[in-house]
């Protein structure tokens, strides 16, 4: 592959590469330099690319471990062990139990939330379970793409995303008792 | 399990051939499309005729969107300058890439 064909397959990923290098650093210019390193190695090893394959998910392959390299010193998040608890927790039960009349549907309360919520709520999610969000929710990978992404099993996506959708939804609800979108 | 009410067991009275507690489990793989088609038709079999579900994965849907449109909301453009120099830095190395 020449540098012309290089630009004209992987380039297009620019900006969603920089979009999730931003969410992963959370810093304008470590992300920066993150999808400079990305591009430079991505055209360094273009001959492990098969040709006819997913250029967008190598492209982000090469990010999620760069990233966890360089940035994430320690990439076993011992906490994400923690979490079985939260496969029990639902909003809608919390806001259906809850919910008297009629006329107010326990979908009702998703309107009340802002912008800012939502992203509190995602940056607030353990690192791995934010990848999968990331990856699943944010850049639309399926589970199959997402897990040769981070070199874990399907199953391992299926059960990180149940889990981090629940923490999310735990965390709204926090913030719907906090904020008062909620009667108390 | 529990069911989407959080009733610990199942108290529909009709048939089901997927328990309620089921689609509280499979809802996300449903949602993201990534349930083989035979287990969609059972599926959406069970959502016809049970309501609680039915308002279950609508309120799961309607969050998954949520989390998908405000967080597409604020994307940002790579620098321009960034994308000059990268492509500058990839066409003067243009030979054969190291392994
Ligand atoms: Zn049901």
């Amino acid at each position: 592959m020449t540098a012309k064909d290089f630009e004209e397959q992987a380039m297009p990923h620019a900006d969603s590469l920089y979009n999730t290098a931003l969410r992963l650093t959370r810093n304008p210019s470590d992300s920066e330099d993150l999808v400079q390193e990305v591009f430079y190695k991505a055209f360094r090893s273009i001959n492990q690319f098969e040709a006819g394959t997913n250029m967008r998910a190598w492209l982000f392959k090469i990010l999620v471990n760069t990233h966890i390299s360089q940035y994430r010193k320690t990439a076993k998040d011992p906490s994400v062990a923690g979490y079985d608890d939260i496969e029990e927790f639902s909003l809608y039960g919390q806001v259906h139990s809850r919910s008297s009349s009629l006329t107010d549907s326990p979908e009702s309360i998703l309107d009340r939330f802002l912008d800012e919520d939502i992203r509190k709520a995602i940056d607030k999610l353990p690192d791995q379970f934010r990848d999968v969000v990331m990856l699943v929710d944010i850049e639309g990978f399926s589970y199959k793409e997402a897990s040769d992404i981070l070199d874990v099993p399907v199953g391992t996506i299926m059960s990180r995303l149940f889990r981090s959708r629940k923490l999310l939804q735990k965390y709204l609800w926090e913030y719907a008792v906090e904020y008062g979108y909620v009667k108390p | 399990m529990k069911t989407p009410n959080g009733n610990e067991t199942d108290l529909h009275a009709h048939d089901h051939t997927l328990k309620c507690g089921e689609v509280v489990h499979r809802v996300y793989a449903f949602l993201d499309g990534q349930m083989n088609l035979d287990d969609v038709l059972v599926f959406k079999d069970h959502l016809k005729v049970c309501l609680p579900c039915q308002a279950y994965v609508q309120f799961e849907e309607k969050l998954i969107n949520m989390i998908k449109s405000k967080s597409c909301n604020d994307e940002t453009k790579i620098p321009a300058t960034l994308m000059d120099k990268i492509k500058k830095a990839i066409e003067v190395s243009n030979l054969p890439p190291k392994s």
